[in-house]
């Protein structure tokens, strides 16, 4: 079963309509006392502003240590700016993130982005290893951010992972992370149609792991 | 790159969906109608956003109407697809309502005359990529030395001139949002094509996307327009014109003539 924290993002309906779909079980995580044996994964929503994503976590008791936790033993798919929260900061507030990765959220401004800003439409994503996932091939995701995430510091962040990256404008930004237990978007799968369902399936699908 | 986008507009009213010509309205049917009739499984399969505008009277309340809601729910439950919805938000319940129902972003248009915080205010919760704005414009020869006519826009679902276009872009750069929704209110249901003059009004350092609506009657209207740079995406509400395989011949003229579309 999925369990989807409610990270305040109102709009969790559509991965809703995209799990009920896939006929996969799911429930609305509130509290982190509800994480229970029965969730085998987690998704991490977030649209909006980073320094409000972080707070309601925070005050529906998802502290970061326990947060962290559950992400290293479960598996997880963060969307968004569930993927920008997990790392130490963002430009666009003061709040600290979960240092589950290393590395600063930037405004596609500050990273010299000559193209329209926000960045909005359907993407396609560079893997920087070659390895075969199947949902990637000759597919494009759907991206609406304003921030995003140009590097990850590898001594700190001390995890065997893969990333995939994405331009616009002249700037590469990273646009998913993939850990042996982790999938992190900046994209939106629950939006990209096709290409977004087979995301769900290859997160829930894939019984080892991700990489 | 980012991929141009062929976006698609409902108009939802009291009951049901609507046809607009000239923004004035037909009403067509419910969300059963779409999907049986219309086949709008097949249209979403091939568009890359979906906006629904609720032009509803008296809608200017919270929370918004429950049909509207409904009927957003129906359709949401079989395209997994981007969502813009608007018309007549004025406030910030009615906004959340909006993201609720599986909104990515939200439009706003004669709130900035009536309540232009709102596009701020709905910024710093949603950021700005959430928000965008939408301006609906006319055409209108002047009767000077020159000639010349102007574009000037409107609120209240065309009913009300509000600006010059020019005035009308100037006031809303102070505020946060993401893209802007050009709307010409001439070519609206007509068929015969965008108003791509408009764009002139845009210099080449505009940084925020541009999507045109209003016009669009076949494929060519899109193939002379989509590469265009000041442009990200076209919009049209013609459910007949591009009904059976249509959106996807438009799709692949417009990838033929060497723009990327995101593949399907």
């Amino acid at each position: 079963m999925i369990g989807i924290i409610d990270t305040g993002s109102k709009n969790i309906g559509s991965i809703l309509n995209c799990l009920k779909h896939l006929k996969i079980e799911n429930r609305i995580i509130k509290n982190i006392n509800e994480v229970d044996k029965k969730i085998s994964h987690i998704i991490l929503p977030g649209v909006g502003n980073f320094q409000n994503v972080v707070q309601t976590l925070f005050s529906n008791n998802f502290k970061k240590k326990k947060l962290i936790e559950i992400i290293n033993k479960k598996k997880t798919l963060a969307i968004c700016v569930g993927m920008q929260i997990l790392f130490n900061k963002s430009e666009e507030s003061n709040i600290s993130g979960l240092n589950y990765f290393t590395g600063e959220v930037k405004s596609l401004k500050n990273l010299k982005c000559k193209d329209t800003i926000p960045h909005i439409g359907f993407n396609s994503i560079k893997i920087s290893k070659k390895i075969n996932l199947n949902f990637l091939k000759k597919r494009d995701f759907y991206f609406v951010h304003s921030f995003a995430l140009n590097k990850i510091d590898l001594v700190k962040t001390n995890k065997e992972f893969i990333i995939g990256k994405t331009s616009h404008g002249n700037v590469d930004f990273i646009s998913l992370i993939l850990t042996t237990n982790l999938i992190a978007t900046q994209f939106h799968p629950e939006k990209s149609g096709n290409s977004g369902i087979e995301l769900f399936k290859y997160f829930y699908g894939k019984k080892k792991s991700y990489i | 790159m980012v991929k141009k986008r062929v976006i698609f507009k409902l108009i939802f009213k009291d009951d049901a969906f609507h046809l607009s010509r000239n923004f004035s309205l037909q009403r067509a049917g419910d969300t059963n109608w779409l999907f049986d009739k219309m086949n709008f499984k097949k249209i979403s399969d091939h568009i890359d956003e979906l906006i629904i505008l609720n032009a509803s009277k008296n809608n200017s309340i919270n929370p918004l109407p429950n049909f509207f809601k409904k009927s957003i729910e129906e359709l949401m439950r079989k395209t997994f697809i981007p969502l813009t919805i608007g018309g007549g938000l004025t406030n910030l319940g009615q906004i959340d309502e909006c993201f609720e129902l599986g909104a990515d972003k939200i439009i706003l248009t004669s709130a900035v005359k009536t309540c232009p915080e709102l596009i701020d205010k709905c910024s710093s919760k949603y950021g700005a990529q959430a928000v965008s704005v939408g301006i609906d414009f006319k055409k209108i020869d002047l009767i000077n030395k020159n000639k010349k006519s102007c574009y000037f826009s409107y609120i209240n679902n065309g009913k009300d001139k509000f600006m010059s276009l020019n005035e009308h872009i100037k006031f809303i750069r102070k505020f946060k949002f993401g893209e802007l929704m050009m709307t010409s209110i001439d070519m609206d249901g007509t068929g015969f094509g965008f108003d791509k003059d408009v764009l002139k009004i845009f210099d080449n350092k505009i940084r925020f996307p541009i999507l045109l609506s209003g016009g669009a009657g076949k494929p060519l209207h899109f193939e002379e327009l989509i590469g265009n740079k000041k442009i990200s995406a076209l919009v049209t509400g013609n459910l007949y014109n591009f009904l059976g395989s249509g959106l996807q011949t438009l799709r692949k003229k417009i990838v033929d003539k060497g723009v990327n579309l995101r593949v399907i």
